[in-house]
């Protein structure tokens, strides 16, 4: 299963495995959005399945943040892979989700 | 208009400011600043700005805008126009000329010199900013000192007044500035922005990035496919911009990606913040904030910015344009009353018509004669005379005053004299004489040359003139005149002069003769104009290395002129170049050798009288006690004799500079209108010939090369005073 939801108290947890570009993103887009529906304030992903993430990927993750904002929620990343660590560094973007770098000290070409 | 002719149009305009700029400039350096230059600075800036402003020539605009800005601080009396600024505004004035080849060469895209650019920006900002905010110390100062409400009133004042001109300042922002948004397209393309960005770090550093996410419509509407980030990149790189341009080529179409270069003006930085939604401005504040790229200045500039949207305070460039447009067309069309600006082509194509007016009314003109019809030939003189009048106004048209090469020469002179560290005054004198168009434009660089020459090798550093008892600072005299149908350009200096010595030591070294020949002084100046001929004892930068007198000779002598050096050691050295007025339509005096006419310009003819009796064998007769060198036309030509009758000949004494020479000639047939026509490839080389002309019944007649032929008679009698010398020392064995 590429996505699956689980519930730890009053967290969600979304692990997310396999891709999350281009390819999957049409398909992913739902699933992440259904999030939405459900009432935990705190979201965590976990994105230490994720092998590939572009672009694509990356505007779903800023979208489901800023949805999860409107309600008040948050979205933080949990878990890594290193393609998502990349990505993040490329972007500058890892204050963006939640206190991610205390979880899991980001490798890589992180300074 | 076609952009073309209106690119022509600017250029030309543009060029012409520029030169009045520079003038007005070099005026204030010699007698210090009026208020009638200053104007005349800031109305060429100005218009330059309004005429590039009309054709959206922006690289100009924003440029010329900053100099503008500075000179009316200058104008407001609340900027000293010294030293520094003057130099600074001249290499301005050199970068508005780049920018405007470039125009020419239809290159405006292309920022011919960013790093230039920058750095004059920068220079012009920090002057400006010096004055404005030292004004508004002393405004403050003005009043009660302590009052700080005072100090902040004036304070704000000095803001208000700078506002305008930070907007249009180079920022402190040391980095290359990129505001990306990708096309929605780019990802169904195949293209991942995310790895320009990757390509980008092998280019140099990102130091801080913003991805703009308010472009992500809401999660209905949102196409998973489809790409909507933005990115504002810090980027530091010693790239050039067409690089970072390549690295989006492929997603350039219908993606936003601008480019700003490090220290891009003030403004360009407050239209990247106000095409962001507030949130993600602000968070691009805070990365500019974080990593300090701009001063407190420059930070209330573009709080402006984003706090009032209007943001009429930090890019009122545009506004004012528009009102000045409509003023700048009356100011134009005012200036068009006055001058039409006729291309070159179109002159000649009249002076053409005009040439073959003067052969066609020398026909007619001919067979009235021949017919004897009285009433014919009086309508026909008629014609001629204002065929005549007609030819004048014609070729005045072409004449230029030679001021047009002049004016160079004040900016040229101080900018040598400066490198190479001495004191030159530059006196010019008859910079109103005219001269064909055609000939100005080329005697520009052999001038350049000679006065080049005369600032290095001449003139002396100021504690040699010192020690040889000169006052320290030099002068170089620019003179042009009249003289018998030619007009003489004269460079005069008052330096070390020629070592007649060390020239003739250095040609007898290069072969040029045998150091036994008797060689007149001038014969030895000469040498000078010899290809690689070069008596410098050290190799300048900007001169001495043997190649340039030569091309200088070269080029002059196309032009069908001549130059010669006179030169006295220890007091200065004179380059003479000769020019003929024209290259077109002569006034000529025709005569007969033979069954050939020549035809003879008018100008250079002093007299004509009967040939005295002389001595066979020699060529020279005493006209009025003097000795006169001839030239037999007959003989030099090879000419069959004429059937015999006429035995009398008669001489026509000609003029060229200082000399005077006669021409033998069978017959006087006076004078003509003749058009110049020029000799055929075959016979460029002859010498004594300088052109060709059309007669009226249809022959065709030679012009003679007068310059050439007076030389011809000096050589000669030379020749003849070498062979009485050693007849007089054979005598006295």
């Amino acid at each position: 299963m590429p996505l699956t939801y689980s519930v730890q108290e009053d967290s969600l947890l979304l692990t997310v495995s396999g891709g999350l570009t281009i390819f999957q993103a049409a398909e992913r887009k739902p699933e992440l959005l259904h999030a939405l529906t459900l009432v935990q304030p705190r979201v965590v992903l976990d994105l230490a399945g994720v092998d590939e993430i572009d672009t694509a990927g990356i505007q779903l993750l800023l979208l489901l943040r800023r949805e999860l904002a409107e309600q008040d929620r948050q979205l933080e990343i949990g878990a890594y892979s290193p393609a998502v660590v990349a990505a993040l560094d490329l972007l500058q973007l890892h204050e963006r989700f939640g206190p991610a770098e205390v979880l899991l000290p980001p490798a890589g070409e992180h300074a | 208009m076609k952009k073309d002719s209106a690119r022509d149009a600017v250029v030309q305009e543009a060029r012409e400011l520029l030169v009045a700029m520079e003038a007005a400039l070099l005026q204030i350096e010699m007698e210090g600043p009026t208020r009638e230059c200053i104007n005349a600075i800031f109305r060429a800036a100005h218009t330059i700005k309004g005429s590039a402003g009309l054709f959206a020539f922006d690289s100009i605009v924003q440029f010329t805008h900053q100099v503008e800005h500075l000179l009316d601080l200058v104008r407001q009396d609340r900027l000293p126009l010294n030293g520094h600024l003057m130099s600074l505004l001249l290499q301005c004035g050199d970068y508005i000329g780049e920018l405007v080849d470039a125009i020419e060469r239809g290159q405006e895209a292309e920022e011919p010199n960013a790093e230039r650019r920058t750095a004059l920006l920068a220079e012009l900002a920090l002057v400006a900013l010096t004055a404005s905010t030292g004004d508004a110390a002393e405004a403050a100062g003005a009043g009660q000192p302590a009052a700080a409400g005072d100090a902040v009133a004036g304070q704000r004042e000095g803001l208000g007044a700078i506002d305008e001109l930070t907007a249009q300042a180079p920022a402190d922002y040391p980095y290359w500035h990129l505001s990306l948004q990708f096309n929605e397209n780019v990802l169904r393309d195949g293209l991942d922005p995310l790895s320009f960005l990757h390509y980008l770090r092998s280019l140099g550093r990102i130091v801080a990035i913003l991805p703009v996410e308010s472009g992500i419509p809401d999660a209905a509407s949102m196409d998973a496919e489809s790409c909507y980030l933005g990115v504002e990149i810090c980027f530091a790189s010693g790239s050039s911009r067409q690089t970072l341009e390549d690295v989006f080529e492929f997603v350039r179409d219908d993606s936003r990606i601008d480019i700003l270069s490090p220290h891009s003006v003030l403004a360009d930085y407050a239209t990247v913040l106000q095409r962001l939604a507030r949130e993600d401005a602000a968070r691009l504040v805070g990365l500019w904030r974080h990593h300090g790229l701009f001063n407190e200045t420059q930070w209330r500039c573009l709080g402006a910015a984003t706090v009032d949207e209007a943001a009429v305070s930090v890019i009122p460039v545009a506004a004012p344009d528009a009102r000045q447009r409509p003023r700048l067309l009356d100011e134009r069309r005012a200036q068009e009353q006055k001058f039409i600006k006729i291309e070159v082509s179109k002159l000649d194509q009249l002076i053409d018509l005009v040439g073959e007016l003067v052969i066609a009314g020398a026909s007619a003109r001919l067979i009235a004669r021949r017919r004897k019809d009285s009433q014919f030939e009086e309508a026909t003189q008629a014609i001629d005379g204002l065929m005549e009048q007609i030819r004048d106004a014609a070729l005045t048209l072409r004449m230029v005053q030679i001021n047009e090469v002049f004016q160079r020469f004040p900016r040229i002179v101080r900018d040598i004299a400066r490198d190479l560290d001495k004191d030159i005054d530059l006196i010019m004198t008859g910079s109103d004489t005219e001269l064909d168009k055609s000939m100005v434009e080329r005697l520009a660089d052999p001038l350049m040359h000679i006065v080049r020459n005369a600032i290095d090798h001449g003139i002396e550093p100021a504690n040699e003139r010192l020690a040889a008892g000169k006052p320290p600072k030099a002068t170089l005299r620019l003179n042009a005149t009249h003289e018998s149908g030619s007009v003489l350009i004269e460079v005069m200096d008052d330096g070390r002069g020629m070592d007649r010595d060390r020239i003739l030591e250095k040609a007898v070294a290069q072969g040029l003769t045998s150091g036994e020949e008797d060689l007149s002084d001038a014969d030895i100046y000469r040498f000078v104009f010899e290809p690689g001929f070069s008596t410098a004892r050290q190799v300048t930068e900007l001169s001495g290395r043997g190649v340039g007198m030569d091309v200088v000779k070269r080029n002059i002598e196309a032009l069908h002129g001549e130059v010669s050096i006179d030169t006295e050691g220890g007091r200065g050295t004179v380059v003479r170049i000769r020019l003929p007025l024209t290259l077109a339509i002569i006034s000529g005096f025709q005569v007969v050798v033979g069954n050939a006419v020549f035809v003879i310009p008018l100008d250079m003819v002093v007299e004509c009288i009967d040939m005295p009796p002389h001595q066979s064998g020699s060529h020279i007769v005493a006209v009025r006690d003097e000795p006169l060198p001839f030239v037999p036309l007959r003989e030099l030509f090879d000419l069959p004799e004429r059937q015999q009758g006429r035995a009398r000949k008669s001489l026509v004494i000609v003029q060229y500079g200082q000399l005077r020479a006669g021409l033998l000639v069978d017959g006087l047939l006076g004078e003509c209108q003749a058009v110049i026509k020029p000799l055929g490839r075959l016979f460029g080389k002859v010498k004594g010939l300088s052109g060709s002309t059309i007669l009226g019944d249809g022959r065709v007649a030679l012009i003679l090369d007068i310059p050439h032929l007076v030389h011809h008679t000096q050589q000669q009698e030379q020749g003849n005073t070498a062979v009485y010398a050693e007849r007089g020392v054979t005598s006295a064995q």
